[in-house]
């Protein structure tokens, strides 16, 4: 018998700004934390600046199924201009978190969001520029995901130490504190509506 | 008992590489080429790291590439390649003489579908091209198995009744691009321990001395690999080559065994992957990643109360006829399920060979095809449970049999 | 082919050859046959290393250093007529197969 207790995230972000790895590391975290998890891309070839989607599947058993998210209960977008992507393919009591400049509450009624949908929103782009100058958003949704899902997937000790195993050998250690720091702020700054 | 185990999160391509750093295998030639890059990639990184001291061959194709291995091999190397659709296409000439010079390759294969139009996403038409090549072509389901299958492919491909090179197949980018917890060995030294430490080379006799079958200048006697062999012999060597094939099914179940007691997993017989059919009226046959996907709607339709199971191929060459008549006998219906080209052909190959095996029973079942997700068309649970569920009227006889369908295609 | 040859169990697997090379007599593929003129031969050996056979024969000086004379294995000799092109002293001369005295 096989157990299907496993939820289903997708990320909206544009190619270069690290939504594959974001959904790798949400993987790495899960494992940290003993469960099982799996991560992939959009399946194609990388295209730097052009819309792409990243999924993670994160569950308590082995997950054998092998196929593209079709319904997701997580959504996350880590580039403004993408949050209309948000909307679509949502199971029931979804969750979204985007990164935006518009409150929860706006976003909304911009987006029509369904009643039994819970809006998530940061301007983690303004916030990432703030601490690691750069514009990427990424790192720092991933911790308003933690928040928005209660730390019930994963905690913010398993994603600290997933960014390590993820980024470790590609960042300096200077720039994973930025990122540690980035999480922590958008943990803590991210506004439900 | 079981050797000690780590679990990390590879995906399909890095658990390739993973597996041969861990086999350490001695020469590396290969050409990067979607989906299979990542392969290559990551096996250049543990050369340039210094985690293994593997010969790793830069060369400028593929058919250099498997042409660098069948040298390393013949002068005793334990050689690993990795290509995919087209890179396998271009391989061909060399595939039948790797086979051929009986040299224990393995070769990673993450199954794209071939140009053209050109596409990069997965189906299982390069493999089925490559079919009668006379390599072993073991299809992993997962990343575990990825890993699993390739330390298993060098012990198959060295036993000394088989000596024939082996393919292990993961779907590309379902498996290759998926990353998933799994379970490797901590310390590569208990894989050198199951392989038996580094690799043997068998010794033939020859003008009655014993010799090594390989280039080794130490040899008392010289050998020749590859020189013509016309219709005095040709026929006689290809028969040798059937017979080692026939041999391989032996070995496949024998190694599942033994590796199971190093770590802990088995693959059914080695051969074939059953699930719930010991009292099923309906049975899917399949390869490859949607196996598991399948087993979900499986359960769904066993809680409905549908005796319904699965049966899925691991070992297409040599292909396990007796097992499939063994699994089936029972069965009313088998739904065949090939992601692979059928033009101008009855089905797909998968269903070609199933119905094929179940020919000789007494009473056999009936058998469809349901021909599915080429380029890296989408199978997602629903659609698979339409397909069960035509599966489901043909035993109830409120639909007629039919030969073979198209599922998620547009009509 | 004939019944004589041996079977599929007997032979060595991966199309290995066999049998020695020096059981094929090829000599008698000849149509050109190289003489070699002693006077004029030199001792350098280059017919020897270009032979695509095995079809020079070299007899050495006692001590095993010094070539003492260049002979024709004919048992092997297909007469490719590459020994005489390459001789330095033109001491190697093809004649017709049977027009020797």
């Amino acid at each position: 018998m096989v157990k299907r207790d496993f939820v289903e995230i997708r990320i909206h972000g544009r190619g270069g700004q690290g939504a594959w790895t974001a959904s790798r590391i949400l993987a790495e975290a899960a494992l940290q934390l003993n469960k099982y998890a799996q991560s992939f891309p959009e399946f194609g070839p990388e295209r730097s600046g052009a819309p792409v989607t990243a999924y993670a599947r994160i569950g308590g058993s082995p997950i054998d199924i092998h196929c593209s998210v079709t319904k997701a209960d997580y959504v996350i977008v880590i580039d403004p201009t993408l949050v209309d992507l948000a909307v679509h393919g949502l199971k029931k009591n979804a969750k979204i978190i985007v990164t935006h400049s518009d409150p929860p509450e706006e976003l909304r009624k911009k987006l029509k969001v369904p009643d039994d949908v819970e809006v998530y929103s940061l301007n983690a782009v303004k916030l990432a520029l703030d601490i690691i100058g750069r514009p990427l958003a990424n790192t720092a949704m991933l911790g308003a995901f933690v928040r928005a899902t209660e730390d019930k997937i994963i905690t913010l000790d398993s994603l600290i130490e997933a960014l390590r195993k993820v980024l470790g050998h590609r960042l300096s250690e200077t720039l994973i504190n930025k990122n540690i720091e980035l999480i922590k702020r958008a943990y803590n700054e991210v506004k439900k509506g | 008992m079981t050797m000690e185990q780590m679990d990390i999160l590879l995906n399909g391509d890095e658990a390739a590489a993973w597996a041969a750093k861990d086999v350490h295998v001695d020469v590396v030639a290969a050409y990067p080429i979607t989906p299979q890059t990542i392969v290559v990639e990551k096996f250049s990184e543990f050369v340039a790291n210094g985690i293994v001291q593997t010969e790793f061959v830069s060369v400028e194709s593929e058919h250099s590439a498997l042409s660098a291995c069948v040298g390393a091999a013949a002068a005793g190397a334990r050689a690993f390649t990795a290509t995919a659709a087209n890179g396998l296409q271009l391989m061909n000439e060399i595939l039948y003489i790797a086979s051929s010079l009986r040299q224990p390759i393995v070769m990673a294969i993450a199954n794209r579908a071939p140009s053209g139009p050109i596409n990069i996403h997965n189906d299982h038409t390069d493999a089925m091209n490559v079919r009668d090549a006379g390599w072993i072509m073991l299809f992993a389901e997962n990343t575990q198995e990825v890993y699993d299958t390739i330390i298993q492919a060098y012990k198959i491909a060295e036993d000394p009744n088989v000596l024939l090179p082996v393919m292990v197949c993961y779907d590309g980018f379902l498996i290759s691009h998926t990353a998933e917890r799994i379970k490797v060995f901590k310390d590569p030294k208990d894989v050198a321990e199951f392989l038996g430490g580094p690799r043997k080379i068998p010794k033939i006799e020859l003008m009655g001395k014993e010799v090594e079958l390989s280039l080794n200048p130490e040899n008392p006697l010289p050998l020749t690999f590859g020189p013509l062999d016309l219709y005095d012999y040709y026929f006689e060597h290809k028969r040798q080559q059937s017979e080692a094939m026939q041999h391989a099914y032996a070995v496949i179940e024998k190694v599942n065994e033994e590796y199971a007691k190093f770590s802990g997993r088995k693959y059914g017989n080695g051969r074939v992957v059953p699930y719930r059919l010991d009292d099923a009226e309906i049975a899917i046959v399949l390869m490859g990643s949607t196996a598991g996907t399948a087993r979900y709607v499986i359960d769904e339709l066993r809680d409905e109360g549908i005796k319904i199971g699965e049966l899925r191929v691991r070992s297409f060459r040599p292909f396990p006829y007796m097992d499939l008549e063994r699994y089936l006998k029972n069965v009313k219906v088998v739904g065949v399920f090939d992601r692979a080209q059928d033009q101008g052909m009855q089905g797909g190959p998968l269903f070609l060979e199933t119905r094929a095996a179940l020919y000789d029973l007494a009473s056999h079942p009936k058998v469809v095809n349901f021909v599915f997700g080429l380029g890296g068309r989408d199978m997602p649970p629903e659609l698979l449970r339409t397909t069960m569920d035509e599966l489901i009227a043909i035993k109830e006889g409120k639909k007629p049999v039919f030969n073979r369908k198209y599922i998620g295609v547009r009509e | 082919m004939s019944s004589t040859k041996p079977g599929w169990k007997e032979i060595p697997i991966a199309g290995i050859p066999f049998k020695s090379a020096l059981e094929y007599k090829t000599g008698t593929w000849r149509s050109f046959k190289p003489i070699i003129d002693d006077k004029k031969c030199v001792r350098c050996l280059l017919c020897w290393l270009y032979c695509p056979d095995d079809s020079f024969i070299i007899k050495w000086s006692e001590d095993g250093k010094r070539p003492k004379q260049v002979l024709v294995n004919y048992e092997y000799c297909k007469g490719c007529g590459i020994c005489s092109t390459v001789c330095p002293t033109k001491a190697i001369t093809m004649i017709p197969e049977g027009e020797e005295q």
